[in-house]
């Protein structure tokens, strides 16, 4: 069901609210010229807010949720919120109606389970103490430390329209919400801690927890604390999972679908955004990543993190929750690029017609980047703004299905549906399927009393960075081929020597610059493969031989620069890949391994009895099959090698052995 | 390319988190100090008109980053073509201060630097305000360790600062500014401008696009 249909059957199922409400306040509602609801208008928006509420029915609120101004103020989000996230909502005597409503729509056996739930939270048998520390529990407490600063802001404001948020925050409930936060945060990672945290998670977190700070009420009520704890959970598991795998590239896919939506929204701005990418440039155009940093910070904190005007913000978190998917910030964020547009355009001075000129104009790159980073996006913002582009969103949303658009073959449906067949996108956090449906199928998720701990999400997680990695394997050699015809090109325009050595050396010259992308990624990936290698590694080491143990340590405080020394083989892999014409091969090979042979069979030699090096050895053998044969085989030759070396040399850090052999052998080659 | 432009010298700061590397940054640009920055995710620049040492003007565009881990990877997009980096420790946070020489390599690895071995690195001691007592414990010495080691030793310049109270950032930007112009003229020099290679590439491009229409 799309979602315009969903509005529609909504019209049909409501004739009597929607007649009601569409004829005397639709048009507010529902205006395009981005007016500010008045008073009264607020007040009678107030009375069938409390309407709908009573009837309990999640599909007009979320209407609600998306007209103008939102849910008006913090009482009806704590209520509508949680109905709305499809949160169990404790101690509310609406409870069961609410759930009994939900019922009739599916039949649902699960979601009986959760009303007996309701009644003894598990949040009240988890003692923190209890629980294993997160790992990432030390950049939790520096964020913490730097948190709440929207409502710095917003105390040196007078004129704010909604009085209520400066007359709560003194510096006291400051201090308060921070303490409420780190506990939040902290039982959300100990309860899940598969979960990597992100900084921007806890401007999420702060979010909730500003709504369910009750105004006037106790300053530690555990009844709102509760309630924050829920909604961040179920944010988190349903919608946050893909910022929180391991790999950030996840979240990078996500961003690629803005100058997606561009490509058939907008190609002005999407020209704009292409041509002063740093893919576009550096393969003069051959290829372009859709790689959008910009908009990094917006979507992983659904734009907390970077729109200072709470009022604002709490109206553009009504809008995304109500079609409880993530995907809407994306659309958000195109919408708040069109609304733009013409600003862009004349700060850069440059003429949109011109982009698709043969010699285009000259771009200020580093304009660029200013102009459409959320800073500049959100500077001087005003409520009707705000209207305009949220009304914007809602037409793109409904006009350009993600999954429908022109270019999704090779968008994506390369990115999600192709390689990340298990991210939020298609799953819980889906934009197309029915939210009960999705808090039916996937409450397993959620830990609870129906659901003891067990590794449900752990498993998923575990599923989704697998996938990731098998995306940078496969972005890698998409820059591989991208590098072979950039290689053609420069042979044919430049007369070299035939000579071995300088064809070498020229080569590598001229991929200098493109390899260090790859090279990067290779050396990301290698990181991670050890981060996931050790981690697992940890407990079952079975022997626990104490020099196995000394060992080990070398290698987890020499963390860095065995990443560094694993990446450095992948740079090897990648100029024998290069040079996979097989009359260089072999010269390769011996030229490149005599230089960091024994350097390499150190490094062999301390994780060799590790377990870890047959899952390494696995995963090369196997990445380098997709990537080329002839690789392949010169790697899986390196690895035996490897394995047959008998040198003993067990007290040399590796770290030193990584940093000054690796170094010079790669500036020896690139210089 | 047409006549000298205005020399604009790209410096990023990197270093562990909450080191203070926004707060350099700020205090450097607009004089202020707050303890409300926002952890910083992703990347963003910010630029000061400055004059150095022979009347010269230059624009250092200063790339202030996030220092979680996580983000480092996305490096790539952010250092290319810079002229200087700034590595950042906390005097009060031992780790930060171990860790200025991964965060070097990550660096080197990502920019692509043309000169990696001489390429200008300063180093930035942040806090030096707070109380002694809470400072790295016989930290001189540590940090000889690391600017003296012979394998992979950060031999480069060393600045204590405070953000907070302004406190040396005025002068470790002007060495930053004239390492950076230094780094500028010697691509130059080069021919080999690492700064200039967006530009260089798309010329590239539209000469043989410009040549393809002559036939």
């Amino acid at each position: 069901m799309s979602v315009k249909e969903d509005s529609q059957t909504l019209l049909q199922l409501h004739p009597d609210w929607v007649s009601m409400d569409f004829d005397k306040l639709g048009k507010s509602f529902y205006n395009n010229d981005g007016v500010p609801l008045s008073d009264t208008i607020k007040s009678l928006k107030a009375k069938t807010l409390s309407e709908a509420l009573q009837n309990k029915n999640t599909d007009v609120l979320a209407e609600y949720l998306r007209s103008t101004e939102g849910l008006i103020n913090n009482e009806f989000r704590m209520k509508i919120w949680p109905l709305i996230l499809g949160v169990a909502n404790s101690g509310d005597e609406t409870d069961e109606e609410i759930l009994s409503n939900k019922q009739s729509g599916i039949d649902s056996p699960n979601l009986k389970l959760n009303r007996q739930s309701v009644t003894s939270f598990l949040l009240n048998d988890l003692d923190l103490n209890d629980l294993p520390p997160h790992k990432d529990e030390d950049q939790v407490k520096l964020d913490i430390q730097r948190s709440f600063t929207v409502l710095s802001h917003m105390q040196s404001y007078h004129h704010l329209q909604n009085e209520s948020f400066t007359a709560i925050f003194s510096n006291n409930d400051i201090d308060q919400l921070k303490k409420s936060l780190l506990n939040l945060i902290i039982k959300i990672l100990r309860k899940y801690p598969c979960l990597n945290y992100y900084q921007g998670y806890h401007d999420i977190a702060s979010i909730i927890l500003i709504v369910c700070y009750e105004q006037g009420g106790e300053p530690n009520s555990s009844k709102n604390d509760e309630l924050a704890f829920k909604l961040l959970e179920k944010l988190t598991v349903f919608h946050l999972r893909d910022y929180m795998i391991t790999d950030i590239n996840l979240s990078i896919n996500h961003l690629k679908l803005i100058p997606s939506l561009l490509e058939v929204i907008d190609t002005d701005l999407f020209e704009l955004i292409k041509q002063s990418s740093n893919s576009y440039i550096l393969s003069s155009g051959f290829h372009y990543d859709y790689n959008f940093y910009q908009g990094l910070s917006s979507i992983l904190t659904f734009y907390s993190h970077d729109l200072n005007n709470l009022h604002q913000l709490l109206i553009i978190w009504d809008f995304i929750l109500s079609y409880n998917s993530v995907i809407v910030n994306v659309y958000l964020y195109v919408a708040l690029l069109l609304f733009h547009k013409e600003d862009i355009f004349n700060q850069l001075n440059i003429d949109p017609n011109d982009l698709t000129n043969a010699e285009g104009p000259e771009i200020d790159i580093d304009l660029v980047h200013t102009l459409v980073s959320p800073n500049n996006l959100f500077s001087s913002m005003t409520d009707s703004d705000l209207n305009k582009i949220l009304n914007k969103t809602r037409i793109l949303i409904e006009s350009y299905l993600i999954s429908d658009i022109e270019n999704s073959d090779v968008t994506y449906d390369v990115w999600f549906k192709e390689f990340n067949q298990n991210s939020v996108l298609l799953n819980t956090s889906d934009i197309l399927v029915d939210r009960k449906i999705k808090d039916y199928k996937y409450s397993y998720l959620i830990i609870n009393d129906q659901n003891p701990p067990d590794s449900s999400l752990n498993d998923l997680i575990q599923l989704q960075d697998e996938e990731m990695s098998k995306q940078t394997v496969y972005n890698i050699s998409l820059q591989q081929k991208l590098l072979e015809q950039q290689e053609e090109l420069s042979n044919s325009t430049s007369d070299l020597d035939t000579s071995l050595p300088n064809l070498l050396s020229s080569s590598i010259t001229s991929f200098t610059s493109a390899s260090s992308s790859i090279n990067t990624k290779i050396a990301n990936t290698s990181s991670m493969i050890f981060k996931k290698l050790f981690h697992h590694d940890g407990s079952p080491t079975p022997e626990g031989k104490l020099s196995s143990n000394n060992k080990h340590n070398v290698l987890l405080t020499n963390f860095y620069r065995i990443s560094f020394t694993v990446g450095f083989i992948g740079f090897m892999m990648h100029f024998l890949l290069i040079k996979n014409d097989p009359s260089y091969q072999s010269l390769n090979i011996s030229r490149l391994l005599s230089g960091s042979l024994s350097m390499i069979r150190k490094f062999g030699y301390h994780i060799l009895d590790l377990e870890s090096i047959k899952a390494l050895y696995d995963f090369v053998v196997s990445a380098s099959n997709t990537l080329a044969y002839e690789a392949g085989g010169a790697v899986r030759e390196m690895y035996t090698s490897l394995k047959d070396s008998d040198i003993v040399n067990s007290g040399i850090n590796i770290g030193q052995v990584g940093l000054g052999n690796l170094r010079n052998n790669i500036y020896g080659f690139i210089g | 390319m047409s006549g000298r432009k205005k020399t604009l010298l790209k410096v990023i700061i990197l270093g562990d988190s909450g080191v203070g590397k926004t707060s350099l940054m700020q205090q450097f640009v607009n004089n202020k100090f707050s303890h409300q920055y926002k952890a910083t995710i992703g990347a963003d620049f910010l630029t000061k008109e400055i004059t150095i040492d022979n009347n010269k003007q230059v624009t250092l565009q200063i790339w202030d980053t996030a220092g979680q881990e996580r983000f480092q990877s996305l490096g790539v997009a952010f250092y290319r073509g810079a002229d200087c980096c700034v590595l950042c420790y906390d005097v009060t946070n031992e780790k930060s201060l171990n860790n200025l020489s991964s965060w070097k390599d990550e660096f080197l690895i990502q920019s692509n630097v043309s000169n990696p071995q001489d390429f200008p690195f300063i180093i930035i001691g942040n806090k030096i305000d707070v109380d002694d007592s809470k400072k790295i414990p016989s930290l001189q010495k540590k940090l000889n360790n690391i600017t003296n080691n012979q394998l992979g030793g950060l031999n480069y310049p060393v600045f204590e600062t405070s953000a907070k109270d302004s406190i040396n950032v005025e002068l470790a930007f002007e060495v930053i500014a004239k390492m950076a112009l230094q780094q500028e003229e010697l691509n130059d020099a080069n021919g080999n401008d690492v700064s200039d290679d967006y530009n260089d590439a798309i010329n590239i491009h539209l000469e043989n696009d410009a040549g393809g229409c002559a036939c």
